[in-house]
């Protein structure tokens, strides 16, 4: 066969001789050199015996002697047919194939494309659901613990209302919260202070209402609505889900980009935070969605739900007047939907 | 010529022609632009070969001659002005007596003018503190240029495969994957017609990023769960950091083949520990004064520790200079924010500038630290005599970091391949190897197999070393 022209390095040496690699049809290997020097022992083996680098590209090949002496040469073709007609480096043969073709690269941007959108919109959040269900209940109680304690010591503020009025809200909340067991609900009440008036769900099964959201509701059936959209947080365990979710669309990214080098990685944080904000977005929906199921299971109006998502909007607008914060078409950028559209079903569906 | 002081007894000497992959058209322009001359003079100066262009060049002087004339695509080398007493003349083919080179050279007039638009040169592209290295008066240095074969769309291809590939295994090809873009970027690096190899076995690889995945699994997990069973986690891990590091710093260079002989690294965990746990510690305590000289020690750490074959690198830049550079990119940003607090007291019309002045100090900011600490890392590096001559430029670091940024964001991360050819192009170009004799007499060191875990602990828990 004809010979491979190239550099031939000797075992741990760095000098470089101009060399040939010469392959007989039985597969004997020899290395001849124009160079001829008395101490050069050129190597002599089957084909078999060589260990030759995957093509790449355009990139030389190395090729290394069972005594670790090597050749280097640009003649990829050449190489590629002798190791065809010995029938070796099938895989990266495939491989090379793949990588050299246009056709089959733009076959494979489309499903790059394709898998990358339905991981995100389905598979991702499908994988969540399915794992975070699966999960037992007293490992999930365990997430966020100290949550409450950290806030209680950063934002929060004893509850202003009276024990009376706590333990009223207390007794009907639990009273409507029995219908969904599984857990263990408990209710309590804090000062809001910066973040004013709010509700929030604890994995545990606790659920805080602030004082200024009490204070906020004209009628006790709203405060019961927020509960439901509370009560669909735990039930539907978000917390969880939001924490695999996340971490998938971390691994994703990291599986696309590689090892990139330090400076664009900046970049790769944005799309994963507006994924995540996305995420939060329809848990919210979801929320919604089972606290408009509570409401019309116990024959509640729902559009108790839509005034106190109402005046809540009101609420933070006022405040926010000032400092002339532009709140509109922001929805890539927020953690829940657009209050509008929330509210579009419980006003719309005049059911009771 | 006797009294040509020790400094000044370099020339460049002009032999032959242009490099292979240099057309005249191209060689033309670049001197054209180089030099500000007419086409015309710029042929006539190709043209002549066999010939001394400049002479009497102190060390630096010469090197960054010769260092932007390989850049515009000459092949020119170095060479002592006046052998010492006795000793044989260089006996290459047609060298010309300094004395008849003037006389040889253009026109007089052509070639002073040349010479004034040469010295200009340096003064733009200026070489960063060679000084240090001894200015050993050897003749036949040569100074070799990095080569990056690497093309865009042909590293695309193999991008997208390895993505593709990556996917259908369940992330099993990643470890092939990071070899085949690793290999890309080492293989198509050539330095005086060798190129680079990667050879780390992606089973290795594998092994390594499962155990590390798992890990890293089970620290989020714990993270998630239990806050304070996840710090005791985190103490753990920076307790393994000494650890990590060399093991990642010996497989990369074990795993980095030149020529035959791969690079070694034999750092001790003890050192390691020193300088990338317990000075690190001080910088809390010196509000960041201390940065710089941790820089130094471990930039100091790794180069003095790394070896091609059984030959040391050695690194010699100080403190000082590490200190130097510091201080700039902390003047800029301080003096960034003290123009536009100014121009938003007295203009505030002006406050929606705010967002771009910012990136724009940033990219400078990070753009000047890639370049500066970059140079004086390879500048003040060298293996036996040979030594390392880079020369980024902050401006165009920080273009080709704007324009990857934007491209990669417009195309949806699909420009991620371009941009990293583009940089390694950019950095080939800036590089340039001083060369004593030749790169023959390397030999290869004991070779010891070095599992991958700690490079997959590293590289999962994102603790980024750089080796370059």
């Amino acid at each position: 066969m004809t010979p491979v022209t190239g550099s031939y390095y000797q075992a741990g040496k760095s000098e470089r001789l101009v060399a040939q690699l010469q392959v007989t049809e039985t597969g004997r290997v020899t290395i001849t050199s124009e160079e001829k020097r008395l101490d050069l022992k050129v190597p002599s083996c089957t084909f078999n015996e060589l260990n030759i680098s995957a093509r790449l590209g355009n990139t030389p090949r190395h090729i290394t002697f069972p005594d670790s002496s090597s050749f280097e040469t640009e003649q990829n073709d050449q190489i590629d047919t002798l190791l065809q007609s010995f029938n070796q480096g099938l895989l990266y043969r495939w491989i090379h194939f793949l990588e050299s073709h246009l056709a089959v690269v733009l076959v494979l941007v489309a499903f790059v494309s394709v898998f990358i959108w339905g991981s995100v919109r389905f598979g991702i959040p499908v994988v969540a659901k399915y794992s975070a269900d699966a999960m037992p209940a007293e490992v999930v109680q365990y997430l966020g613990q100290g949550t409450l304690d950290l806030l209680d010591k950063t934002v929060f503020e004893p509850s202003e209302l009276s024990t009376q009025r706590q333990q009223e809200l207390s007794n009907l909340f639990t009273s409507y919260a029995a219908q969904y067991p599984g857990m263990e609900y408990n209710f309590d009440f804090r000062k809001g202070g910066k973040i004013g008036a709010n509700a929030m769900a604890l994995p545990d099964g606790s659920i805080i209402f602030t004082d200024e959201l009490v204070a906020l509701a004209e009628d006790d059936f709203e405060l019961l609505a927020i509960m439901g959209h509370e009560v669909g947080h735990l039930q539907q365990r978000h917390l969880l889900r939001r924490f695999i979710q996340d971490s998938m669309v971390t691994v994703l990214i990291v599986m696309i980009t590689g090892d990139v080098s330090s400076a664009s990685a900046v970049i790769f944080t944005i799309p994963a935070l507006l994924l995540e904000l996305s995420y939060s977005r329809e848990f919210e929906t979801e929320a919604d969605d089972f606290a408009y199921q509570f409401l019309v299971d116990n024959k509640i109006e729902i559009r108790h739900f839509a005034n106190i998502m109402l005046r809540l909007v009101n609420d933070d607008t006022e405040k926010n007047s000032e400092h002339n914060s532009p709140s509109k078409n922001q929805s890539y950028f927020s953690s829940h939907p657009d209050t509008e559209k929330r509210i579009e079903k419980f006003i719309t569906d005049q059911a009771y | 010529m006797q009294d040509h002081q020790d400094n000044n007894q370099y020339e460049v000497y002009y032999q032959d022609g242009l490099k292979p992959d240099v057309s005249v058209e191209t060689a033309i322009k670049n001197i054209c632009d180089l030099f500000k001359v007419s086409p015309a003079k710029a042929e006539n100066m190709i043209q002549s070969t066999n010939r001394v262009i400049k002479t009497g060049l102190s060390k630096e002087k010469v090197e960054q001659y010769v260092v932007a004339l390989d850049r515009a695509g000459m092949k020119v080398e170095i060479r002592k002005n006046q052998p010492d007493l006795g000793a044989p003349h260089q006996t290459e083919s047609n060298q010309a007596e300094p004395d008849q080179v003037e006389a040889d050279q253009v026109k007089p007039s052509k070639t002073s003018s040349i010479e004034t638009q040469l010295t200009a040169v340096p003064a733009s592209a200026p070489v960063q503190e060679n000084n240090i290295r001894q200015a050993k008066a050897v003749s036949g240095e040569r100074i070799i240029g990095v080569n990056f074969n690497g093309r865009g769309f042909e590293y695309f291809k193999i991008w997208i495969v390895n993505i593709f590939l990556t996917i259908v295994t369940l992330g099993i090809y990643s470890a092939w994957a990071k070899v085949r873009n690793k290999q890309y970027f080492y293989g198509n690096t050539e330095i005086d017609g060798s190129s680079f190899n990667y050879t780390a076995n992606p089973v290795a690889i594998l092994k390594g990023r499962l155990i590390a995945v798992v890990f890293f699994l089970l620290y989020a997990v714990v993270n998630q769960v239990m806050p304070i069973l996840g710090l005791v986690f985190f103490i753990i891990l920076m307790a393994f950091l000494p650890w990590i590091v060399v093991r990642s710093l010996a497989f990369n260079a074990r795993n980095s083949v030149y020529r035959n002989i791969p690079f070694n690294f034999t750092g001790e965990k003890a050192d390691a520990t020193k300088v990338f746990l317990l000075w690190p510690i001080l910088i809390i305590f010196t509000i960041g004064l201390i940065l710089p000289f941790i820089w130094y020690k471990q930039r100091y750490f790794i180069v003095n520790n790394s070896a091609y074959g059984t030959t040391s690198f050695s690194f010699h830049a100080t403190a000082k200079d590490f200190y130097r550079i510091f201080f700039v990119a902390f003047g800029v940003l301080i003096l960034g924010v003290i123009i536009s607090a100014l121009i938003f007291v007295f203009i505030p019309s002006l406050m929606v500038l705010s967002g771009p002045l910012g990136i724009a100090i940033y990219l400078f900011m990070f753009s000047y630290l890639a370049a500066a600490l970059g140079n004086l890392n390879l500048n003040s590096t060298s293996l036996l005599d040979h030594g390392f001559n880079s020369q980024l430029q902050t401006k165009n670091i920080a273009w080709l970091y704007f324009t990857n940024t934007l491209a990669i964001t417009l195309t949806l991360g699909l420009f991620i391949p371009w941009a990293q050819v583009r940089m390694a192009s950019y950095r080939a170009q800036c590089i340039h190897l001083l060369i004593q004799g030749s790169l023959d007499e390397f030999i290869a060191a004991e070779q010891k197999n070095i599992s991958a875990l700690g490079e997959q602990v590293g590289e999962v828990f994102d603790m980024d070393i750089s080796v370059v």
